[in-house]
């Protein structure tokens, strides 16, 4: 483990990204979904455009853990890295936080997500 | 000759099916609900699970039968069998395992810590002393018929199955024999509670009709092309009471300029189909299989393998993927899907597989949304009939099939 890298919220380097924490890095898939779906098209994009050009460095960054034992620094910012599949929904995919004509909340459950982070 | 089976080709017609209306009420009616609970679910043989979730002797896996509000136990016993048992215990009938799997010495019930063996058989009854004449040997778990095929494990909720399950899979069998299943322990699995009949659901997943107009920005231009805009199909097959249907892919479609996270998602993977998660081992020898892509089509998307009655076996470019579709009444139920996808050994890959299942969950949304919509139009009552073309035959032969189901007095009657 990195003791430098546990020193701050993301690793050294991705300072900048450290503002989105809060509101987009989160442990499974379900809770990311739910941060898009509650969040504002602003905030989605602000944070989109923030992180989309970094994506590179972030898996740059990340490719050199191991991912299912990732210091804590490193696993938050594998977790904005996979908040950013989110955000992209919305900007990508949607043009807008929730697909169109369809329900928020809704019944879908993820059961078992895809490991680790699911 | 891709333009040939578009412009002229009818695979339903071809395969015997007509072409006339059918009946709606089988989608509403509260009556012909309870018969299709008793005469197609409590007498077919009903895919549950993998062979793969239950790989050693003493693992067990706690399935639920949403139509019947209760669960199995799927046990692998010590001497090498696959068993299955109603989840309740023979004390006073209480469900004795949460839904899950593992590996365990003892199933504890944890009203009164009964206690049994994954053989069933019970063995422990705390203060049994006050139980005269209780015979332990005659209270062991209750079992259920169970058999597996290919590593596909069935049950039947008969006492005694009319039919044994190679018979009732029949050519269906014959039609997956050998098919290996790539990432078959790791199901990532979604589950719904749809305000739909159970066939409305199986239906939309059995066509692609409506892909273009209801996934538009989602997967339409992964199913339709200018060369066939209606995504009509690549093949029908009739397997006695299952069917297969193949599906049109366009060739052409590339993610656009614009889904910048997406195409980084999918750089350098096997396939750039993005309804599949990663490419995983025993991938070739899976697409080499004569029924996965039947047709050898450059244009190919997906296969549907309907087991009947509730069960969609899916194959596409990047593995395989399981429907299951639940009756819950007339007008709901209780829909799951599992999408089998190899563990990631990399951050990239990992990454990969968000992207899968962030397009892949929107595409079920737009499904929920839209068998919702279905359903209240049906309810309005003011449609008897629903008018199928001929790439629908997946519905058409399903229907046929269970409106044979529920009228057949015996099962061997319903599979002639």
């Amino acid at each position: 483990m990195n003791a430098a890298s546990d020193a701050g919220v993301l690793p050294h380097g991705f300072a900048d990204l450290e503002q989105f924490v809060p509101v987009w890095a989160h442990p499974t898939v379900g809770r990311r979904i739910a941060a898009r779906c509650n969040a504002s098209m602003d905030d989605i994009r602000t944070f989109y455009d923030a992180a989309e050009p970094r994506l590179e460095a972030m898996l740059a960054h990340l490719d050199a853990a191991k991912l299912d034992s990732m210091a804590p620094a490193d696993a938050r910012l594998m977790q904005l890295a996979l908040a950013l599949v989110q955000a992209a929904v919305a900007v990508e995919i949607n043009g807008a936080p929730i697909r169109p004509g369809t329900p928020w909340p809704n019944s879908i459950r993820v059961v078992a997500g895809p490991q680790p982070f699911g | 000759m891709l333009q040939e089976v578009h412009q002229s080709g009818r695979p339903g017609f071809a395969a015997g099916l007509a072409h006339t209306p059918v009946p709606l009420a089988p989608y509403r009616d509260a009556d012909f609900f309870e018969r299709e609970k008793d005469q197609v679910f409590r007498r077919a043989w009903l895919l549950l699970a993998r062979v793969e979730e239950l790989p050693v002797p003493g693992s067990y896996s706690v399935k639920p039968l949403p139509t019947f509000g209760s669960s199995v136990i799927l046990t692998h016993t010590k001497g090498g069998a696959i068993r299955a048992f109603h989840n309740s215990c023979s004390h006073r009938g209480s469900e004795i395992l949460p839904e899950g799997s593992g590996k365990q010495p003892r199933f504890v019930c944890p009203y009164h810590n009964w206690t049994y063996t994954p053989d069933g058989a019970l063995v422990g009854v705390p203060d049994e002393a006050d139980f005269p004449g209780l015979d332990k040997r005659d209270c062991g778990l209750k079992p259920v018929a169970c058999d597996t095929w290919d590593g596909w494990v069935f049950v039947n909720l008969q006492r005694e199955p009319e039919v044994g399950l190679i018979e009732y899979l029949g050519p269906m069998a014959e039609h997956l024999a050998g098919l290996n299943y790539p990432a078959a322990a790791t199901p990532m699995v979604f589950r719904a509670s749809l305000d739909a009949n159970w066939k409305v659901v199986a239906d939309a997943f059995i066509e692609t009709y409506h892909i273009p107009f209801i996934h538009p920005r989602t997967i339409g231009d992964t199913f339709a092309s200018a060369a066939n805009p209606f995504s009509r199909l690549l093949d029908f097959t009739a397997l006695g009471v299952h069917r297969a249907v193949s599906m049109y892919g366009n060739p052409e479609f590339q993610l656009g300029a614009e889904n910048r996270v997406e195409r980084t998602a999918y750089a350098g993977a096997a396939t750039d189909s993005v309804i599949a998660a990663a490419a995983s081992e025993g991938l070739t020898a899976f697409l080499g299989h004569p029924s996965v892509n039947p047709t050898g089509s450059g244009s190919w998307s997906m296969d549907v393998k309907n087991v009947f009655p509730h069960v969609h076996l899916d194959c596409g470019p990047g593995g395989f993927w399981l429907h299951h579709f639940w009756p819950m009444s007339a007008t709901t139920c209780e829909y799951e899907v599992q999408f089998y996808v190899a563990p990631a050994t990399t951050v990239r890959e990992r990454f990969q597989q968000e992207m899968y299942v962030g397009r892949v969950h929107e595409i079920v949304l737009e499904d929920l949304a839209n068998v919702a919509r279905t359903q209240r139009g049906i309810n309005s009552g003011g449609q008897q009939v629903m008018q199928l073309k001929d790439s629908e035959a997946g519905i058409r032969h399903h229907l046929d099939q269970i409106l044979k189901w529920v009228d057949a007095p015996t099962m061997r009657e319903a599979l002639l």
